[in-house]
């Protein structure tokens, strides 16, 4: 059942009905139940690989959480500590266990098919291709399941007792397809505990869904077609175009994510419950760092507290640092070992997005200027001393935002193309012919940017822009419109809804494209 | 506002949303399901939809009418206008896409009720109506509620909240909407037919060329399907006979051709046991299996038969004993005695015969007795000898109309036809190539620029000197032999643009750039009608052959020139070999020439003779 069709509507709103006729006590069951049927319409293949994931991660989980609660029972100080040591070593290893088998489903499932295909290509073996379903929403599953993991044996949460209620938390519908990653510490509360009724979710949800079912339709849909043009005949164009198509790939993914991301959370509002917010008007960051920390905001989070803490403070990156110590000059030394960890974390990163070279240099891409950021900011300061201009801070602001822009824009090369050949091509077809003068209305026009597209993508963006400038002052636009006359919230939601039946849900002429993060 | 005056405040904006909805419905009414008043476009909806709005348009109008065709898109060429002029009846085409037999009778029915004066039912059947179950009744094209026994609330409702897609998009065909039919417009209201110019003025030459081009619309079948709905298709025919007799209306049955390409999926089993069943409950005619069916050209694609080809077929069915049809084209059952599809094979393989022919055209201009030195003059001399060339060499000089009656009638043509022409209309047709054309009697065709006949010294009304034309006196002795056919080759689109004072200049016929087709379809039917004009002053029959000035034309060119008569035009492509098909007047446009000089050998004119397609 996709996401943005009418059926997954009339599901929706049965769930909620149903979720709050019931006595608080039980409501988590409907949770549970739609999460299941919601499942099993994608089929019952996938259904039985996400069942062994659950049941794995849940007993591991339990083993993991009676270990951490073993209190040392020797005589002496030191027994107790040898004890301690043994606990944890075991712990580790069980963690391990279960984080390999974990991610090794992941490799499996998604990396194999093309790995082969790469080996095949090199050493010419004909090996035979896997081909494996791909479970829906397999990399969110893992990713917040393995969190859960880590934070049970570092006894940050409890591990959960009930199955079925566990099951709720990996298999939460409306995260399901593209996240956000949760923390259970965060989610699995407000899924147990039974929300009351409260008309201000019911507003906020709907309010939501229509902005990201829209933003989706109205932008993203709107433009896929024209993107995927540039991407597979680059080079019937000049090289701006390509830059040009680079760009508008970045506001239709940015659409497609964030719109499917507003619509699932505002699905979970109808239920009461809040869900982790993945983006925070990314294209308004003044730097990568910034960008990182606003868009996919709970793959980042992730990262940073699985991967790169753990990583830093590693025992072989403490080595790494003192040997730094020694040949580097204190400034550098100091920042070597986080340079070194970000960049892994983005190959990680690259990694994640999907199998391929291009990926990998997607990632490569955006360590390289993250590590290189690090490296810059105290140059960055001593500059801002010397230099009035540079102590402009609007000035600075829109310099920064123009200059992460086109960093993010060169990496969506990358991530988009569908291989590096093709990426670096693309790359070099746009510096070397950029070709300004050739580029012509008709040849836009070609591509399919027509006016009635130009004047459809253009409103809606004008309105993804006040509503953006809106957030990042702060304002939550759904309560915002929910303390207008009725008067205006009437218009609003019959021009919302107006909009929503002729352009998505009642036109056979809209055929949803699937959501680019669906499935990763 | 409290929670409950917020659901209420969205419950009316839905509700508001489903008002604007039907009302936007109502008003552009893509499917003409409640009369299309406001944005009336009839070609539109019936394409969308003919099935509701061929009945729709039909209701208010069936006392003009006394006879129908119902059928399939197989029934689409059974053109009202050769009916009528056969039966003396006034048919209209109620065919519709995707017809099943089910709704055939229900059609029947309806028409027999609310028409009483009918006459005549022309039932078409192809291979649809014994394969189509009967279409759902809430589908939106389960046709209009009067016909199909739905409620007219669930009609009402299912075109009101039909998606908004169907009416924003006949708002944007409307802007792109031009002269000729477009795939949002492809019916011709008037008549109910498929609107086929564009399809009707392609050229048609070799089988080869036709296939390079279409060969895609006819693909083989991997495997033979059954037809699943016999039965109930011959329950239905039976019926509609039954109410035809009730009524005392004439009920004709054909079974339309079908292409080669169609006739792959399905064996002759399946096939006699269609031919069986319907046999059981009618008469009826069987062109399903002819000497047609092996020849592409004579469709569209492979499940669309051409209008020219029905033309063919309406002959032999009100004309049977007209001894140029063989005996395979074609066979009537009568009801209890079907005819089977190895027979009707085995007919058209007997029959099957050539039916192309190979026709080389030469085109020259100006002629001189003596070139004296002039390298880019044609002599006289040269002229004869290359008539007595190709006399020698076997070919036979034939005039544009028996080429016209062997496509139209097939009348046979001598062996190696050739068609001599003379572009320009200069005074030297008379003087010089005349005599040698009348001494070895060798018809042939002078194309005229209408303005510039009879006039001797100057370029229309300017005082730029021009290659003497020839005049009333010319033609008087051109008309009295009738060795020489005078044609059109415009009546000014053929201008100088060193001798105009305005601008754009009408150099060849082609459209101007950003000339809508509106505006110069006005303008050619203008030259069209003017050239008519100074034919009939000068006693000369009407042009319905014309050369392309500088060679130049478009399709639209082609198909204002169809619907003005003319019959055969011819362009300066020296590649084209023209092959010409009995039956296919698509065959006679667009034909190829080359152009004989004074540098031309007598090596390459019989080299480009000897060439053939088929």
């Amino acid at each position: 059942m996709s996401i943005n069709s009418l059926a997954f509507l009339g599901f929706l709103l049965a769930a909620v009905v149903l979720y709050y006729l019931l006595p608080k006590q039980h409501r988590w069951v409907i949770l549970f139940a739609a999460s299941l049927v919601f499942y099993l319409t994608y089929g019952l293949r996938a259904g039985l690989y996400f069942l062994v994931t659950i049941v794995l991660t849940y007993g591991f989980g339990l083993w993991l959480d009676r270990l951490s609660k073993i209190r040392p029972a020797g005589q002496t100080r030191e027994e107790r500590q040898a004890e301690k040591q043994a606990l944890k070593r075991k712990k580790r290893a069980v963690l391990t266990a279960i984080l390999l088998l974990n991610f090794a489903s992941l490799l499996l499932l998604k990396y194999s098919a093309s790995w082969v295909v790469a080996l095949d290509q090199v050493f010419h073996l004909s090996l035979p291709v896997p081909s494996f379903l791909l479970p829906l929403g397999i990399s969110f599953y893992v990713f917040q399941t393995s969190a859960y993991l880590i934070d049970v044996s570092k006894g940050k949460a409890a591990a959960e007792r009930n199955f079925l209620r566990y099951a709720l938390f990996a298999a939460y519908f409306p995260q399901l397809v593209q996240g956000p990653i949760n923390r259970y510490q965060d989610l699995a509360p407000q899924l147990f505990r039974g929300n009351d009724f409260d008309w201000a979710n019911i507003q906020n949800g709907v309010w939501r869904m229509l902005y990201g079912i829209l933003k989706k339709a109205l932008i993203a849909d709107a433009l896929a077609p024209l993107v995927q043009s540039v991407y597979s005949g680059f080079y019937d164009y000049p090289g701006v175009v390509s830059f040009l198509g680079a760009a508008l790939y970045c506001l239709q993914l940015y659409c497609d994510f964030s719109g499917g991301i507003d619509l699932v959370c505002g699905a979970s509002e109808l239920f009461g419950v809040h869900m982790m917010e993945n983006f925070r008007q990314p294209y308004f960051s003044t730097s990568l760092a910034d960008f990182w920390r606003r868009w996919h905001i709970s793959l980042g989070e992730w990262m940073k507290d699985y991967l790169f803490y753990p990583l830093a403070l590693s025992k072989s990156f403490q080595r790494f640092s003192k040997w730094c110590r020694k040949v580097l000059p204190p400034e550098l030394a100091k920042r070597a070992t986080p340079c070194v960890v970000t960049f892994i974390v983005f190959l990680a990163v690259g990694v994640w997005q999907g199998p391929g070279l291009s990926n990998l240099a997607y990632g490569m891409w955006n360590g390289f200027w993250m590590s290189l950021g690090l490296l810059w900011v105290p140059k960055a300061a001593r500059l801002r001393e010397r230099y009035a201009l540079l102590r402009k801070d609007r000035l600075m602001q829109v310099f920064g935002i123009l200059r992460t822009n086109l960093l993010v824009i060169v990496g969506r090369y990358f991530s988009r193309a569908t291989s590096l050949m093709s990426a670096l091509r693309m790359l070099k077809h746009t510096l070397v012919r950029p070709g300004f003068s050739a580029v012509s209305a008709e040849m836009l026009h070609g591509l399919g940017l027509t006016m009635p597209l130009l004047i459809q993508v253009g409103l809606a963006c004008a309105v993804l822009l006040a509503v953006s400038l809106a957030q990042e002052r702060g304002v939550r636009v759904s309560r915002w419109i929910t303390e207008r006359p009725w008067g205006v919230q009437f218009a609003l939601m019959f021009l919302a809804l107006l909009l929503a039946v002729f352009c998505v849900y009642a036109n056979v002429g809209y055929t949803p494209i699937a959501y680019v993060y669906e499935n990763i | 506002m409290s929670g409950k005056r917020w659901l209420g405040m969205v419950l009316a904006a839905l509700l508001l949303v489903f008002v604007v909805w039907a009302l936007f419905n109502d008003a552009v009414d893509p499917f003409k399901a409640f009369g299309d008043r406001v944005v009336p476009w009839d070609s539109y909806s019936l394409t969308l939809n003919p099935r509701n709005s061929k009945a729709v348009y039909i209701s208010d109008k069936l006392d003009e009418f006394d006879a129908y065709v119902i059928g399939s898109s197989s029934a689409a060429s059974f053109l009202p206008e050769v009916l009528d002029a056969y039966t003396g009846h006034h048919y209209y085409n109620m065919f519709h896409y995707g017809a099943d037999s089910a709704y055939d009778l229900r059609l029947a029915a309806w028409l027999l009720e609310q028409d009483p004066d009918v006459k005549q039912l022309c039932l078409v059947l192809g291979l649809n109506e014994a394969n189509l179950p009967e279409t759902k009744s809430d589908a939106l094209d389960s046709g209009w509620y009067p016909v199909s026994g739905e409620s007219r609330a669930s009609y009402w409702a299912k075109f009101l909240f039909a998606s908004p897609h169907y009416s924003m998009e006949k708002l944007s065909s409307l802007r792109q909407d031009t002269l000729l039919p477009q795939a949002f417009d492809v019916f011709v209201p008037e008549d109910g037919t498929y609107d086929k110019r564009v399809r009707d003025v392609e050229p048609i030459g070799s089988l080869e060329d036709y296939l390079a081009l279409h060969g895609g619309d006819f693909p083989t079948a991997e495997s033979a399907e059954a037809l699943t709905n016999i039965s109930p298709c011959a329950e239905a025919v039976g019926q509609i006979r039954a109410l035809c007799a009730e009524k005392g209306v004439e009920l004709l049955v054909v079974l339309a051709p079908v292409s080669e390409s169609q006739l792959s999926g399905y064996t002759d089993e399946t096939l006699n046991e269609y031919y069986t069943a319907l046999s059981q409950v009618t008469d009826y005619w069987n062109f399903q299996i002819t000497p047609l069916t092996f020849d592409a050209r004579y469709f569209y694609d492979d499940s669309h038969t051409r209008n020219d080809t029905i033309r063919m077929v309406l002959d032999r069915v009100f004309a049977p004993d007209d001894e140029k049809w063989p005996a395979g084209f074609g066979v009537y059952c009568q009801q209890g005695s079907p005819v089977s599809a190895e027979t009707l094979r085995t007919l058209a393989a007997e029959a099957g015969g050539k039916h192309t022919e190979t026709v080389p055209i030469l085109m020259y201009h100006h002629f001189v007795a003596d070139p004296g030195g002039e390298s880019t003059l044609l002599s006289t001399e040269a002229f004869a000898h290359q008539m007595r060339l190709l006399l020698e060499a076997g070919y036979h000089p034939v005039a544009v109309q028996d080429l016209i009656d062997y496509v139209d009638r097939g009348t046979p043509l001598p062996e190696r036809p050739v068609l001599i022409t003379m572009d320009d209309g200069y005074l030297s047709n008379y003087t010089e190539a005349y005599p040698v054309l009348r001494e070895l009697h060798i018809p042939a065709t002078i194309f005229a620029i209408g303005c510039s006949i009879g006039h001797e010294k100057y370029y229309k009304d300017t005082e730029f000197t021009l290659t003497p034309h020839f005049g009333q006196a010319e033609i008087q002795e051109f008309l009295r032999d009738g060795l020489v056919s005078v044609q059109s080759h415009t009546y000014d689109m053929h201008q100088e643009e060193a001798y105009e004072s305005h601008s754009p200049v009408r150099s060849s016929i082609v459209p101007f750039e950003e000339e809508s087709q509106e505006d110069y379809a006005a303008a050619l039917r203008a030259d069209i009608q003017q050239q008519n004009e100074v034919f009939q002053r000068f006693g000369l029959p009407a042009p319905n052959v014309l050369a392309f000035p500088r060679g130049y034309h478009e399709t639209i060119t082609d198909v204002i020139l169809k619907e003005a008569g003319y019959r055969c035009t011819l362009t300066t492509d020296e590649s084209r070999v023209n092959t010409i098909v009995q039956g296919l007047p698509q065959s006679l446009i667009d034909l190829g020439r080359i152009n004989v000089g004074p540098e031309t050998t007598d090596e390459q004119i019989l080299a480009y003779l000897s060439r053939t397609a088929d």
